[in-house]
């Protein structure tokens, strides 16, 4: 029997093997050197990232799927890749502070979050249901994990088997709808799918249901509502770096899986797109009521931060509903925005610990700019942001987004996205009073936080702001990107 | 012929087993009918020439996952567990809700449109299905998947480390512990 074996173009997908070289090389660091601090974990897992993102850069974009059309290196992906590994080293970063207080963690933490990160890159560079599939389950299981990695406390135990149990519900749903697509098309390549729904724009009932059970499956992962249940808990209870990482690297992959399976022009569904765009208007809808509605009774600032979340999943997934150009570009350029503010704000939760209390309610941030002016300037920033103040990169970001809307004349849902924000700035802004008015409430000093996280901490504020003042750094590379595809 | 009786064996030993799953009070017999629901469904699958998906839901899920369901349940002694006490409306709303998804779907499969303006299915190769030819595939065209399932399976490995470990077992590590 002839057996043909297809081009392996191992170079291609480079960064994704330094990423799982590293995750191991991270685990045999701590094996052999016995550091007190385990810098030498956070120092392996730097290097290694920073080896794969300036791989990444360096490679050659070319929109024809490798390893016999399974995934795709077209500059989408190239550009993904940059925005996982650079916030997979700010989790690092942000996480080493967090792992030098509670030395359980180490030194699986890291690897865990770089486990996680493969699987991202793998979500962005699929050209096939099947690899978008796993790397979704690659991403889904370390994060499991790493929510409930810190034993001490019950509600990371509680976070992990709620956010176990209803990861493999979705994944349900995702199989489900993979499965009713593969039926009605036969295929599951995304380009096949395309070109076959181009030609025959029929909606079959079994299509439309496939169509909603991958919806429903994504939406999970990116906590739109109504399938945000989880989330408060979940980002509550996990310790503050995976939070982090569940929060931006989590979403983003599944915004990007949705961009890979429903968007990308002439690719895959974007003939049907009569049939899905209602569905997600309606979510995007209630997601951003939802979400900001939720964030504005919130004491605890990682559930503030929680519900913030869903919000910012709201606005993107209201960009996403246009369906044009405009709206990918837009999607990504916030995406970009949205990593460096949310692993920021996480950050800034871990650094602002006293001794032996974690930061927890918004309270407990009182008094901290007296302290730790640094701290509290670069937590005003990302607030500010967030909320979207002119100057910062939430600002131009969400400019772009309601751009989209407007442009594709979904009126109505920009509408409700301005006034949404508006409502935001309350909770945004009373956390910056706290930091800057309030008293603080006993005499304890907040802890020195480490350098790693000062780095963070710096290259989040300053990303915020240069990208606020000048977008053009990303928007020319994102342009290239869709005007490519 | 042949085919289709032993299709309507096992299909209707897989709903009866499915339905004792969920109504036996007692979770070892709900175990023991799930093992004979996939037993039965491995009888589909070979129905359907698929050989090596029906000997690998033998081998994996009926001999390894079935059997620790098995060792779990003996170990937390459930079988004395209280059955949940319904209201008899939303029992009825539960009856009505899984007819409804029921008749949902054969009416999806019954629909005629399915596939239609689709390319025509390809003639099925005699082989097709056998344990050779799933080797094939899998190393030619899913290759990077199968290799990507085996990062997958490293991730879940470290996980379950973590999740076992006892905290306990880590303190002489600590500076100064």
């Amino acid at each position: 029997m002839q057996i043909q074996v297809p081009e392996i173009s191992l170079w291609q997908v480079l960064p994704e093997l330094i990423v799982l070289a590293t995750a191991v090389g991270v685990l045999a660091s701590d094996l052999f050197v016995k550091s007190v601090q385990r810098v030498n974990v956070t120092l392996t897992a730097t290097l290694g990232l920073l080896i794969a993102f300036f791989t990444a850069r360096s490679l050659e974009a070319s929109a024809t799927p490798i390893f016999a059309g399974m995934v795709v290196r077209d500059s989408l992906s190239i550009l993904l890749d940059q925005i996982f590994l650079a916030g997979a080293m700010l989790v690092t970063w942000i996480g080493h502070e967090y792992a030098r207080r509670n030395p359980r963690q180490f030194p699986e933490f890291t690897a865990l979050v770089l486990f996680a990160t493969i699987g991202m890159m793998v979500i962005a560079m699929s050209a096939d249901l099947i690899p978008l599939f796993v790397g979704i389950e690659l991403l889904s299981l370390p994060l499991f994990v790493l929510a409930g990695s810190d034993k001490d406390r019950l509600a990371s135990g509680e976070a992990s088997l709620k956010y176990f149990l209803l990861g493999a519900f979705s994944t349900g749903f995702l199989v489900y709808g993979i499965a009713f697509i593969f039926g009605v098309t036969r295929t599951t390549n995304l380009t096949v799918i395309g070109q076959s729904l181009a030609a025959h724009a029929e909606a079959t009932p079994l299509l439309v249901l496939g169509f909603a059970l991958l919806l429903v499956g994504l939406g999970f992962k990116i906590s739109l509502a109504p399938f945000h249940m989880w989330a408060p808990d979940v980002y509550q209870g996990a310790p503050t770096p995976a939070t982090a990482w569940i929060a931006t690297g989590s979403k983003i992959a599944g915004f990007v899986a949705l961009m890979r399976v429903f968007t990308l022009p002439d690719v895959s569904f974007a003939a049907l797109s009569d049939y899905w765009t209602p569905g997600i208007w309606w979510l995007a809808l209630i997601t951003m009521i939802i979400g900001n509605a939720g964030a504005l009774m919130q004491s605890d600032l990682k559930r503030m931060l929680a519900y913030s979340s869903i919000a910012h999943g709201g606005y993107l997934a209201m960009a996403f509903t246009s369906g044009t150009r405009i709206g990918a570009e837009a999607t990504l350029f916030y995406m970009a925005a949205y990593l460096l503010m949310t692993v920021g704000a996480f950050g800034v939760a871990i650094a602002a610990s006293r001794s032996g209390q974690e930061c927890e309610k918004i309270a407990d941030l009182s008094g901290l700019a007296r302290q730790r002016p640094w701290l509290a300037f670069a937590m005003s920033i990302f607030m500010l942001s967030l909320a979207g103040m002119p100057g910062t990169a939430g600002f131009v970001g969400k400019l772009w987004l309601f751009g989209a809307a407007v442009q594709a004349q979904y009126y109505s849902l920009a509408l409700i996205g301005v006034l949404t924000t508006l409502l935001s700035f309350y909770y945004y802004l009373r956390v910056i009073v706290y930091m800057y008015v309030h008293e603080p409430d006993d005499r304890l000093l907040f802890n020195r936080y480490s350098f790693s996280n000062g780095l963070a901490l710096t290259v989040c504020a300053v990303g915020l702001v240069g990208l606020g003042v000048f977008p053009n750094l990303l928007w020319s590379t994102i342009r290239l990107c869709t005007g490519a595809v | 012929m042949v085919g289709a009786f032993f299709f309507w064996i096992f299909a209707f030993t897989a709903f009866f087993a499915g339905v004792g799953v969920v109504a036996s009070r007692n979770p070892m017999h709900s175990a023991i009918s799930l093992v004979a629901v996939l037993i039965s469904i491995a009888g589909l699958f070979l129905a359907l020439h698929a050989e090596f998906l029906a000997w690998i839901l033998v081998i994996v899920y009926t001999g390894a996952v079935m059997v620790l369901i098995v060792f779990v349940i003996s170990l937390l002694n459930l079988d004395k567990d209280e059955p949940i006490d319904y209201t008899a409306a939303r029992r009825w709303g539960m009856a009505a809700l899984t007819m409804f998804i029921a008749a949902f779907l054969v009416y999806l499969y019954a629909d005629p449109l399915i596939g239609a303006g689709h390319p025509a299915k390809p003639p099925v190769p005699d082989d097709w299905g056998s344990v050779q030819t799933v080797a094939i595939d899998l190393f030619t065209r899913y290759m990077i998947v199968v290799q990507l399932a085996g990062v997958l399976l490293t991730a879940a490995v470290i996980g379950a480390v973590v999740v076992a470990r006892k905290p306990e077992q880590n303190e002489e590590r600590e500076p100064g512990a």
